[in-house]
């Protein structure tokens, strides 16, 4: 059974490749979109990236569930929803509030200077405001731990 | 003395070694993970009221005996 400690630094390290996966699928996705007109290699490197991607979330999904085994086997559900790890999830869903709410109001003067299609930044932003809050999370819980004494 | 000019010192390290109780043991006793009780000591953490008395319980002291109040360095 793992102790608490290590279910942490689990769940940190989960988050973080959970976003990565997230990221890869998201990213690879919307540029495969971007390069349909065009076609070419960088159009078949977006599409695979879409499917490797897509993989390394379901890979994260599996990690999520064999976490949550390891949670209910050390009954430790309420001791990993502490007041500090409450903290660092508040602090991490303001961050990724305000990170969206930035990068939408940078958009509407970037349509004045470059031609793009804002479809393709919106499914960006979208992703990034669930990025930003899951790596933020997951550094909180990693940092400012003098270790274990 | 201005609140701001003020921060929650505390004695829990001190105490805590006096019972020779580790950081997970007492994050145990208190039902936290162990790096809110090392963050706690460490002054990046300020804990809530519930969770200063429960150390105040575990502990066996006051309130007053494990919180004050200082200047901030």
């Amino acid at each position: 059974m793992k102790n608490i400690d290590q279910l942490v630094h689990q769940r940190a390290v989960t988050l973080l490749f959970a976003a990565f996966a997230f990221g890869v699928w998201q990213f690879a996705w919307i540029g495969q979109d971007i390069l349909k007109r065009s076609g070419g290699t960088l159009f078949q490197v977006a599409g695979w990236s879409t499917v490797v991607g897509a993989i390394l979330w379901l890979v994260a999904c599996h990690f999520f569930m064999k976490y949550s085994k390891h949670v209910k086997q050390a009954k430790a559900c309420s001791v990993l929803n502490d007041e500090l790890t409450q903290r660092n999830r508040s602090k991490a869903y303001i961050m990724g509030y305000f990170t969206v709410f930035g990068l939408m109001w940078l958009l509407i003067p970037a349509t004045d200077f470059w031609n793009f299609e804002v479809k393709f930044a919106v499914r960006g932003i979208a992703a990034i405001g669930i990025i930003v809050p899951l790596v933020y999370f997951a550094v909180l819980e990693l940092k400012d731990d003098g270790g274990s004494e | 003395m201005p609140l701001d000019k003020q921060q929650l010192g505390n004695r829990l390290r001190e105490l805590r070694t006096k019972l020779n109780l580790t950081q997970a043991g007492l994050a145990s006793e208190v039902g936290v993970t162990r790096k809110t009780i090392n963050t706690v000591e460490n002054k990046v953490f300020i804990p809530s009221t519930i969770l200063a008395l429960k150390l105040s319980q575990v502990l066996n002291v006051p309130v007053e005996e494990i919180f004050y109040l200082t200047d901030k360095e």
